[in-house]
């Protein structure tokens, strides 16, 4: 009598992954295949495991929908899996980092960065006193000593509003996939959450 | 001249490593998709530290129009709002209110009630407080 021995296949898994739109992902994309019998290893590397979209966002494949689907498709094996339990997929289209658009945008950040990092440096040099570092700044620019000159301190409330707000928000898109993106304060709120468990979990145990 | 330059140096790399921590350059490439210009942002940020040094202990003047210290005013608010909002964040205030108060899913009101608000305050101060 002989007895069939399975044969084993080692799978590495990675934790993230970027595809395309509309296009499939196989299992050779997102792991690493080791197996003794070559032929079973190329039979599991061309399996088949996400079916592409047509819209940018972020997905996953959990990793025991891999193992169902390889066994599916090979027989007569023993699957162990290496790594992380699932994959995070982040479809998007082909990026355009040419254009006006990227150049304005660069043009943009450089001048918030430029200002912001000198006002706060002057601010910090003048005890943060920010109406004698504004004056300071206003004299620089037009030559005339001013106290508290409303056409930069009306500007300056504005911006600070636009400022945390564009910390704070979600990014406005028409991408699904960058309106997934958390904000600052979601990733806080996530961890602290997640501090909050790992301490209940931690009192539970000590009893 | 040695002291003042040693002094100098404390101060810059101090200065470095407190926008290092608010993470305000990582959060605008993020919203920007401009991650490869880190480079160009970070020597940004050293000819600024710079230009401002000598801007405030020299009586330099530029004599141009005031026109452009309105434009020059609403970068620099809004690299104060990214500022404070990121120190906001650093002392981990608002995730514990939501947390008592379980409003996770208000989030964006309390966004918007913290924008307003610096706002209102802002121009509070600077229109009415300052006048009196």
């Amino acid at each position: 009598m002989i007895a069939i021995v399975n044969e084993q296949v080692y799978i590495k898994l990675d934790t993230k992954y970027a595809v395309d739109l509309n296009t499939h992902v196989y299992v050779e994309d997102v792991a690493e295949v080791y197996c003794k019998d070559e032929s079973i290893k190329k039979k599991v590397k061309r399996v088949k495991i996400y079916t592409g979209r047509d819209e940018e966002s972020y997905d996953y494949i959990p990793g025991d929908k891999i193992i169902k689907k390889i066994l599916e498709a090979v027989d007569n094996i023993d699957i162990n899996l290496i790594g992380g339990p699932d994959i995070l997929l982040e479809i998007k289209g082909r990026e355009d980092s040419s254009g006006i658009l990227q150049f304005l945008k660069i043009a943009f950040v450089m001048l918030v960065l430029f200002f912001g990092a000198g006002a706060a440096l002057i601010n910090f040099y003048e005890d943060v006193n920010m109406s004698g570092s504004i004056e300071k700044i206003y004299y620089f620019i037009t030559g005339v000593k001013k106290e508290n000159p409303l056409i930069m301190t009306i500007p300056l409330s504005i911006g600070t509003g636009l400022g945390m707000f564009a910390f704070f928000s979600r990014i406005f898109s028409l991408s699904k996939r960058r309106r997934q993106e958390p904000g600052p304060l979601e990733m806080e709120l996530y961890l602290y959450d997640k501090d909050i468990e790992d301490n209940i979990l931690n009192d539970l145990k000590k009893n | 001249m040695f002291l003042s330059f040693s002094a100098g140096i404390t101060i810059g790399s101090a200065a470095a490593a407190f926008l290092t921590l608010l993470r305000i350059v990582p959060r605008l490439m993020q919203l920007t998709k401009t991650k490869s210009r880190i480079k160009l942002y970070e020597y940004t940020i050293v000819v600024s530290s710079f230009f401002a040094s000598l801007i405030y202990f020299t009586d330099f003047s530029l004599n141009a129009s005031k026109y452009i210290s309105l434009l020059i005013a609403i970068a620099i608010g809004i690299f104060y709002g990214l500022f404070a909002s990121a120190l906001a964040e650093v002392l981990n205030v608002i995730p514990v209110f939501v947390k008592k108060f379980k409003a996770k899913h208000q989030l964006k009101y309390i966004i918007g009630s913290l924008v307003f608000g610096k706002v209102v305050g802002a121009l509070y101060y600077w229109l009415i407080f300052k006048k009196s």
